[in-house]
């Protein structure tokens, strides 16, 4: 059987029928995007690991209550959101050290070290982001759901959507400047932006 | 409008997600303002850099992790226990994902445990093993509805563990001896020919079982935080080479595969 010419709604029914194979490639069709998620919302790389299997075992039992209204894919992100929510609220309070838990990405050609630089500098400044804002601007700017997606994933109004994410994009538009001004002026010291915290 | 208007509009402007009339006015602003015009190259670049972050992945250790987990969960074995047991599930602690396979265990001996009256009550106050089905129904009944999702997880102490461990022996006593010719001696309470070492097992003999090179059979797990952290708890068979089951054992297992404790 080749499961993977099926769409998600028919692995499911195949699964939900017995086949349980066809669960399998539903976790290797979406395993690389959770676990993105996942590493994107708590930065380091061993618990996104964790996370994500935790997620897809969870899946095992609740992908009976996806009754299709919303994208597959959207269901199980907000699935995924809450657990990595969960997580992140039983965490012991300690410093997250971004740079040092961010994996290499390894060399770039096509772009320069300045470009990977400042872009290494905003991946940082998103996990200063509290984790609703971070959680929206991931979903829009880097996964590109849709406002109206976004709103289903997180569970808010659009409204919401739109203000979290305007709010989320100038504060990093606010660090980049701030970034930008401090290699003008050869300033050594660079802080992520702290406004939005609490 | 204000540029203070306009800034708030910039970031659904740029999503072409604001009405046409909004969408006019920012337009015919920008062409004036040359602050907000700059505002919105920056929110642009913000865009771009974070469309930009190259896509994470799962190692492929992790990968393996995942499906040995999924796999393990998914297995027939995993279905409520016959009286023959056609897979060997010792063969699971072969793989490197110890954790992972601690969760495709079967709950059965949970309904063993809750039959025994010293811990009854303290399992059910406590949830120390609260049957996995119905935790998870009621997560389930909640956790869409974006409500407070259910702790899972109630805490277990090293005293807990150990006292399950005796518990399941008691119930469940090592099978007798079968009658292979040999006469034992039947005034020892204590026929087995290796007693010391088969009886316990300690940490190496952990690792050893992680190994597969034991023949154990998994036959209850379930999440518990055990010393701050999130742990499964796991009840096995630990078996001799004949197949006889020894002992029982329970251990706690942290969610990545690594041993926490093991009953003494
Ligand atoms: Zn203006």
């Amino acid at each position: 059987m080749a499961y993977d010419v099926l769409n998600d709604r028919e692995l499911i029914d195949k699964y939900l029928a017995g086949e349980t194979a066809a669960f399998s490639e539903l976790v290797k069709r979406h395993q690389n995007p959770i676990y993105s998620l996942a590493f994107r919302v708590v930065g380091r790389a061993e618990e996104a690991e964790d996370l994500t299997q935790e997620i897809f075992i969870r899946l095992l039992d609740k992908v009976s209550m996806w009754r299709g209204e919303a994208k597959f894919s959207t269901w199980l992100y907000r699935l995924a959101l809450n657990h990595c929510r969960d997580h992140l609220r039983r965490r012991r309070p300690e410093t997250v050290e971004v740079n040092e838990s961010l994996p290499s990405t390894g060399p770039d050609p096509a772009k320069g070290a300045e470009t990977r630089e400042v872009r290494q500098f905003i991946e940082a400044a998103m996990m200063e982001l509290p984790i609703d804002f971070r959680a929206v601007i991931y979903l829009r700017d880097y996964a590109g759901f849709s406002y109206n997606e976004i709103a289903s994933i997180l569970e808010i109004e659009l409204g919401t959507v739109k203000s979290r994410l305007a709010r989320a994009r100038s504060s990093l538009a606010g660090a980049l400047g701030a970034l930008r001004g401090a290699s003008r002026s050869d300033r050594e010291q660079i802080d992520t932006p702290g406004h939005l915290r609490g | 409008m204000k540029c203070k208007n306009i800034r708030e509009l910039l970031s659904t402007y740029i999503d072409d997600e604001l009405s046409q009339a909004d969408a006019r006015a920012v337009e015919k602003h920008l062409r004036d303002c040359a602050a907000c015009a700059e505002a919105l190259t920056n929110l642009n670049q913000v865009v771009d850099i974070v469309a930009d972050i190259p896509p994470v992945t799962m190692s492929e250790a992790s990968a393996q992790r995942l499906e040995a987990a999924i796999e393990a969960r998914l297995s027939p074995a995993n279905k409520p226990m016959k009286t023959e047991e056609k897979t060997p599930w010792w063969k699971w602690f072969a793989t490197p994902a110890f954790g992972a396979i601690a969760a495709s265990a079967a709950v059965l001996a949970i309904a063993v445990v809750l039959t025994s009256p010293s811990l009854k009550t303290n399992v059910q106050q406590r949830e120390m093993l609260s049957a996995p089905s119905a935790v998870e129904e009621k997560a389930a009944e909640t956790e869409m509805g974006g409500t407070e999702r259910m702790e899972r997880s109630a805490s277990i102490t090293r005293a807990e563990i150990n006292l399950l461990a005796e518990e399941l022996s008691n119930q469940n006593p090592p099978a007798p001896k079968s009658d292979d010719g040999k006469t034992k001696n039947s005034d020892k309470t204590q026929a087995d020919p290796e007693p010391d070492q088969s009886n316990q097992i300690g940490a190496d003999e952990a690792a050893t079982i992680a190994a597969g090179k034991k023949q154990i059979k998994l036959i209850s797990s379930t999440i518990n935080t055990f010393e701050g952290q999130e742990a499964w708890i796991v009840a096995f068979e630990v078996r001799d080479a004949g197949n006889k089951i020894r002992r029982f054992q329970v251990a706690a297992v942290s969610l990545s595969g690594r041993l926490l404790y093991l009953a003494n």
